[in-house]
């Protein structure tokens, strides 16, 4: 009989029309997915980590195929009025259960594997790099099946089947399967799963509760993988243990157990809904009213009044239906989460900035946008089709309400649907403001939100609206409109990347407090008209096609569409089709002639034209810069400056020099070389090419001169020259390229090969090739005379010589007092300022009048820093430490100028450290920058490998040490924590062979990661005092040296001359190789002793691994010494003097497992192998312990 | 008076169906029975009248107004009852009903409730006026369509099988309300119920296939077959035997025992009756002529 029953289910399943649909959609979207090529450098595009990765996420796609099989095994009986003729069979109830789950378990497992099969295709046949794409091994495809697909369409059968068997209702159905996603995405924010794009790395703690919490596996799959190395995730299966195990286990169980509660709670009887007590009929004495007609009116008045109870039964029946409430809740819930876990319990360090409305708001747009399609799309078609669907439509089209007054009550409706969530969610910001005491609440600007996201969201309704109208049913036009909006996501693919083409498109304005909308806006100005009235052609066009009673044919529709024009109709429509074109021109002539369009293809083939042509000049000997004087004009207003520039450039080499050849970056008015004439110039590139009169000799110099000027224009995003905040530096660099440069050739491998190109030579890393390259930049004298507006401040590196007003504007003339890095800046805007002198040295803030919070908190910084670098590393090179603030959409901290600092408005001045217990992250910023006067300006490192040891290891190093002496260990606790995640997590996402500490190039991770801990870990080895002396020694020898020289082949020298020899091996492992270690504490307890002292018995766990070149992992053998800690504390509250270490010393550890034994005067509580970080070690959780009795 | 023209009206379906096939009728004040079997076209005809679809050709004027170019001006002046139809959910009879009369222009509020009140308790719903129409029985949501096709004041009244789904005294007591209103305005009724049509409607056309075959007077109709309609009860395998014999218009179950009836100018044969022919018979016969015309 169950066999008959699954039978009948599979051939009932089989012939349902969405099976091969959703079996071929999936399929597509597996080959999509399989061909996309998008894989972290490194790792193979079918890694096992890939496959693992796509298969988790897109698993939550089968959630609506598993609703439909849902639906259509549990839901099918009701519908079709079989229910009383199933029920009364003789067939068990038992069989009847299990053969429909196993029939939706089944089909959905069937109609989602396509996926993987498309996927397989999408690897190897798609032209893929085929470097990068392993040799097909069936199990890497399987066990992402078997662990991830399989069991996640279980645990989502269960609960969508038991939802719809329980409740026998499609609606009720449908909410499970958006709260399954509403489950997933609430988890995955709340518990800081690493798919959504979040700032602040996951704590261990709240990672492992969200891998176990997570149905889909995916935090667990994270989890697990985190930490792996492109080559584990090449190589590597995922191990079924561990917090993944755990996951799947827990939640199949979960799962099983829901579906036999089901099956016990499942009736076999109709459900028959509850009978409502009808309210006693009170026998009511009516008075019989005679049935008399009653004139009705027709007029304007009576259409409004249509239009608005129209209106108001829309609102009401959207009000009332679950999908809206569900999304109504599940937006405001997040919004709710999105604050309070960025404005409340932090973002990164744990700080948290103040309240201001534009952070806010960045933070509700991304939800916006996605719950506002799923609203747009379900309600479009809804709304347009009610009457129809609930058959009602005949009764409503014979009444004489006028088409417009239907049609502008169905539209209104629908816009109301974003204008809801937008408004909500402002209503929740100012409430988070006002909870925070926060009350400028900048209402115009909550006003822009309507205006910059809400329009979008009312084109794409209103298209919603056109492509219902004219579609044949609701699912055609919910299915139509739903791939559009893909496509619109896609544009680019389909070569609609060009803004008026790809339907919808308004760019995402960017604000900050101190330049408020930058230049963008015009863009957008235009492209909204643009769009909107697309929106409203479209919309004519829909109401032109709206149907009365019954419902007409494609064709008569489009019919409809060409006839009975009114005037007024031709009228609007001729208004709109002239600014619809008006302002597309309007946009192309900015974009394309103005700006001049690109395509990517236009650059790669300008990148290709500049190294076939130019290529030949690589190789003539350059001059280097010995001067710079510069007069810098800036007209924040226009958006324009104007440079004037005069070098001298020195022939550094041993030749003499015939010619010069030179690549612009901004077009150039006019430029000069001393003693030589222009003989070829290429507009096209902005080359130029010199010929010296007579060969310019060995250690000559010439006088070089250019003008410039730098007109934002069109629709040109520059933020280096703005209203308020002006800020030019290396990345907006206007000064000519002295030669040919490699930085515009293609560097795609691939790109390459298919044009012809040669392969580029990779980079020589060797000892050899630190020590011996030869660098001939060098320091320069350098002196600027800026102009600005008169409200603005012009700031620059150098003494300030001389500052005067003049036409209005005002002047600034900087001079550097000795040769510096001419890694210079030039800011303006409408500065605040505070100066003061300390120690002869004149600390100056410019910021921005509003943001004066943090003020103190820097000052204090600097002051620390400076005593402390000033005794340790030497003296201070300038008179002044100038720090400005520059706007936000600068995507770094800081950034250090010689005797200058750019900090960024909201990663320093809105930071709130007003929390005496929180991370002071704004001391941390300002010692990194002023430090770096030492590390990059006094001490300059030649431009090889291993430089950025010294320029952002040592920064980091200043920033434990001082943020030690200021706050004490917790500080240290904090910091080192972010650095060891920093490393681990950076690391994994290596796409070449990853480099020891000595040879480090740009990889953050280890500059800003592992150099911190290595050198706190060299602290506690040799002490502060030696490792201070060795940085001492090193800037006193560079300090004068004209020449970017200091090499970490030169560091390490020096550290072995003050390190004991038999510690040069662990200096070596941690230098020159890559050692990770597990460190932990395996069990612990402590007893109080009869003379009132506590002995603490511990036993640790100690392991050392070395990495090979091969990408492999070595366990090899430690002996070291290794700090072990107690507290009456959690070492990350650990305060200067407050006595809570009661213990602190390095024990030399030479096995796997130690046993120690420690006394302690006063009671512990806790104890922490290795507590501040001096050794990589992956997992810190099991590095402390609470002591138990 | 009223007076509604229809004038060589088709319409012919996308898929090559003629739903109707050049129909001509002029009806005024008073009710006009429809009267064909499902599938004749009498729903067709209806939306067409009630300018909810349009027709492949032809016009329909209702007191000069253009039916099919001018569609708002007839729903003014409109009150329709389609043959099924659905409502919203969770929205009550008495707030529907108000929300409908509003949509039909009655805007005075004291009106409003007054017209929904008397027609809720005409249709006998008041006792249920709180509950959603969705929620309706077949027979209360029938009951519930007739009073929202009296909001207002109609002239022109459609209703698309009133009669379906109701029981007997229902039926009697929409009837007589119907032909009440209907001394002033015109009331069309499509049903397939003869006995309908015979009580209640001075007027009537058969449609078939889309055509009009015949159209008047009901007693009018019926005299004109007077004598001329013979019935026999026989034995039920003969049935054969006498179709292909007579004009045999009719065949039904009495009392268990199978009678026929048949169309002759005399007696055919022994044992038929001449019986006093109804309207069902003239409907039938009128069935009969178009089906044997066409052979």
């Amino acid at each position: 009989m169950f066999k008959k029953l699954l039978q009948f289910e599979v051939f009932y399943q089989l012939k349902q029309r969405a099976f091969p649909l959703f079996a071929l959609l999936f399929l597509a979207l597996g080959v999509f997915v399989g061909r996309q090529g998008f894989a972290p450098k490194g790792i193979n595009f079918n890694s096992v980590y890939q496959i693992y990765f796509h298969a988790s996420i897109f698993t939550l796609g089968s959630v609506f195929v598993i609703m439909f099989f849902s639906i259509s095994a549990m839901l099918r009986d009701k519908q079709h009025n079989m229910e009383g003729l199933i029920y009364s069979s003789s067939i068990k109830k038992s069989h009847y259960f299990w053969s429909r789950f196993l029939g939706t378990f089944m089909f959905s497992v069937l109609a989602f594997s396509p996926y993987l099969l498309g996927y397989i295709f999408g690897n190897y046949f798609s032209g893929l790099d085929p470097e990068r794409i392993a040799d097909f091994r069936l199990i890497t495809y399987l066990q992402p099946w078997l662990y991830i697909i399989v069991p996640n369409i279980f645990i989502c059968s269960t609960i969508v089947f038991s939802v719809s068997t329980l409740t026998k209702n499609s609606t009720a159905t449908y909410v499970s399967a958006v709260f399954i996603y509403m489950l997933y995405f609430v988890s995955s924010i709340f518990l800081n799963s690493p798919l959504m794009a979040q700032a602040v790395p996951a704590s261990p703690e709240s990672m492992a509760i969200a891998a176990v919490a997570d149905p889909f596996g995916i935090a667990a799959f994270f989890e697990q993988t985190q930490y792996w190395t492109p080559f584990q995730k090449n190589t590597q299966l995922l191990s079924f243990s561990g917090l993944f195990s755990l996951n799947r286990l827990v939640w199949i169980l979960v799962s099983i157990g829901i579906l036999f509660t089901t099956y016990r709670l499942f009736s076999f009887r109709k459900i028959s809904k509850k009978v409502k007590k009808e309210p006693k009929q009170k026998k009511e004495e009516i008075q019989i009213l005679a049935y008399q007609p009653i004139k009705p009116l027709h007029n304007f008045k009576t259409q409004k009044r249509a239009f608005f109870v129209l209106l108001r039964l829309e609102l009401k029946s959207v009000f009332k239906s679950l999908p809206f409430i569900a999304v109504l809740i599940m937006w405001l819930f997040i919004v709710f989460s999105e604050l309070y876990s960025t404005v409340i319990s932090g973002g990164e360090y744990g700080v948290s900035d103040y309240p201001f409305t534009n952070n806010l708001i960045d933070l509700i747009l991304a939800p916006l946008t996605l719950f506002s399609f799923i609203l747009i799309i379900f309600y479009s078609s809804d709304i347009v089709w009610k009457e129809r669907n609930l058959n009602f439509n005949l009764i409503v089209d014979a009444t004489p309400v006028k088409n417009w007054v239907f049609f502008l009550s169905k539209f209104g409706a629908l816009i109301l649907l974003p204008i809801i969530l937008i408004t909500s969610g402002i209503a929740m910001c100012i409430t988070f403001q006002t909870a925070l005491g926060y009350f400028n609440f900048e209402f115009s600007l909550y006003a822009s939100i309507y205006y910059h996201y809400g329009l979008q969201l009312i084109v794409y309704s209103m298209i919603a609206l056109f492509i219902n109208s004219i579609a044949k049913n609701k699912y055609m036009g919910m299915g139509i409109f739903g791939l559009i909006l893909i496509a619109c996501t896609k544009s680019d693919i389909l070569g609609l990347e060009h803004p008026l083409t790809s339907l919808g498109f308004l760019p995402r304005l960017e604000y900050n407090n101190m330049d408020g909308f930058n230049g963008v806006s015009n863009l957008f100005d235009h492209l909204a008209l643009y769009w909107f009235s697309f929106g409203l052609i479209l919309t004519v066009l829909s109401f032109k096609i709206w149907g009365r009673g019954v419902v007409a044919s494609f064709s008569v529709k489009i019919k409809q569409l060409t006839l009975q024009w009114t005037t007024g109709q031709k009228f609007a429509t001729t208004i709109l089709i002239v600014l619809f074109i008006g302002s597309g021109s309007l946009v192309y002539y900015n974009i394309n002639i103005v700006s001049g369009y690109e395509t990517i293809s236009d650059q790669l083939e300008f990148r290709e034209g500049y190294e076939r042509k130019f290529k030949k000049y690589d190789s003539i000997e350059r001059l280097y810069p010995t001067s710079k004087k510069t007069k810098v004009d800036i007209y924040p207003k226009e958006r324009m400056f104007t440079v004037s520039a005069d070098y001298m450039l020195k022939n550094k080499s041993d030749e003499p020099l015939s010619k010069l050849f030179i690549t612009e970056r901004v077009s150039l008015e006019s430029i000069t070389v001393e003693n030589a004439r222009l003989v070829a110039h290429d507009t096209l590139y902005g080359t130029y090419l010199f010929k010296y009169d007579k060969p310019l000799q060995p250690n000559d110099s010439v006088r070089y001169t250019y003008k410039l000027k730098k007109q934002v224009k069109g629709y040109d995003q520059d933020n280096s020259i703005v209203n308020n905040g002006t800020y030019i530096n290396r990345f907006g660099n206007f000064e000519p390229i002295l030669g040919y440069t490699s930085g515009l050739e293609i560097s795609n491998k691939n790109e390459r090969k298919k044009r012809n190109l040669p392969e580029r030579v990779e980079e020589d890393n060797s000892d050899a090739h630190i020590v011996f390259e030869d660098i001939k930049y060098e320091k320069v004298k350098f002196e600027t005379i800026m102009s600005t507006s008169s409200d603005q401040t012009a700031i620059s590196s150098g003494r300030l010589v001389n500052e005067w007003s003049e036409n209005n504007r005002n002047y600034f003339h900087y001079k550097s007092r000795v040769k510096i890095l001419p890694e210079v800046g030039y800011f303006s805007a409408k500065y605040a300022s505070k100066k003061i002198d300390y120690k002869g040295i004149s600390i100056e803030q410019y910021y921005d009048a509003n943001h004066d919070f943090n003020i103190e908190d820097i000052e204090n910084s600097v002051k620390h820093t400076l005593d402390y670098c000033q005794e340790n590393f030497g003296t201070y090179a300038f008179d002044h430490v100038r720090i400005a603030e520059v706007p936000s959409y600068w995507p770094f901290g800081g950034f250090a100028h010689p005797g200058v600092i750019s900090m960024v408005e909201d990663r320093l001045y809105l930071s709130n450290v007003s929390n005496e217990d929180s991370f002071n992250v704004v001391a941390k910023r300002t010692i990194h920058e002023v430090a770096h006067q030492w590390w990059g300006h006094t001490l300059s490192v030649k431009p090889v490998a291993g430089g950025s040891l010294f320029v952002e290891g040592f920064a980091k190093y200043t920033e434990a040490v001082v943020l030690e002496k200021m706050y004490g260990k917790r500080a240290l606790y904090t910091l080192t924590e972010n650095a060891r995640s920093r490393y681990f997590t950076g690391r994994s996402f290596e796409g070449d062979i990853e480099p020891p500490v000595y040879k480090v190039l740009g990889q953050g991770y280890i500059s800003y990661g592992k150099a911190l801990t290595v050198m706190l870990g060299l602290r506690d080895l040799i002490g502060e005092s030696k490792v201070n002396l060795v940085l001492k020694t090193m800037t006193d020898r560079h300090r004068s040296i004209n020449k970017l020289a200091a090499t970490s082949v030169e560091l390490l020298d020096e550290i072995y001359k003050v390190t004991p020899a038999e510690q040069h091996v662990l200096v070596n492992d941690w230098f020159k190789k890559l050692i990770t270690y597990d460190l932990g504490i395996e069990d612990s307890s402590y007893k109080e002793l009869a003379n009132g002292t506590y002995e603490i018995t511990v036993n640790l766990k100690s392991k050392r691994f070395e990495t090979l070149d091969s990408g492999d992992t070595k366990e090899v053998s430690i002996n070291e010494p290794i700090k072990i800690g107690v507290f009456t504390k959690h070492p990350s509250e650990v305060e200067n003097d407050d006595n809570s270490i009661l213990y602190y010393k390095s024990n030399q550890i030479d096995k796997e497992f130690t046993e120690l034994k420690i006394i302690v005067k006063e009671k512990p509580s806790y104890i922490s192998i290795d507590p501040f970080g001096t050794r990589s070690d992956e997992n810190l959780v099991d590095n402390i312990e609470v002591l138990e009795y | 008076m009223n007076t509604l023209l229809i004038n060589d009206l088709t319409k012919t379906y996308p898929n090559g169906v003629k739903a109707l096939d050049g129909i001509n009728l002029r009806i005024t004040n008073g009710m006009f029975g429809l009267l064909g079997a499902n599938g004749a076209g009498k729903s067709s005809l209806m939306r067409t009248i009630a300018s909810l679809q349009e027709p492949s050709s032809g016009s329909i004027s209702f007191n000069n107004i253009d039916v099919v170019k001018q569609p708002h001006e007839i729903r003014k002046k409109l009150g329709y009852l389609p043959q099924e139809f659905g409502a919203y959910p969770k929205i009550s009879a008495e707030k529907l009903l108000n929300h409908l009369a509003i949509l039909k222009g009655v805007i005075d509020k004291k009106d409003r409730k007054n017209q929904v009140t008397a027609l809720l308790q005409q249709v006998n719903l008041y006792q249920h006026r709180k509950k959603a129409v969705h929620t309706f029985s077949g027979g209360m949501r029938q009951r519930f369509g007739i009073a929202q096709a009296l909001l207002a004041n109609p002239k022109l009244i459609i209703v698309d099988e009133p009669t379906a789904g109701l029981d007997p005294e229902e039926s009697n007591r929409f009837l007589n309300l119907l032909s009440e209103i209907g001394e002033n305005v015109i009331v069309i009724l499509s049903t397939h119920i003869v006995e309908d049509v015979r009580n209640l409607c001075p007027k009537m056309a058969i449609l078939s296939n889309g055509e009009i075959i015949s159209e008047g007077n009901p007693t009018e109709l019926v005299a004109s077959i007077n004598g001329k309609v013979w019935t026999k009860i026989i034995p039920k395998k003969d049935i054969e035997i006498y179709n292909r014999a007579f004009d045999v218009i009719s065949t039904k179950l009495v009392s268990g025992e199978t009678q026929i009836r048949v169309l002759a100018d005399h007696k055919p044969e022994t044992g038929f009756e001449k019986i006093i022919p109804n309207l069902e018979d003239f409907y039938f016969v009128t069935l009969f002529n178009q089906t044997s015309n066409k052979v």
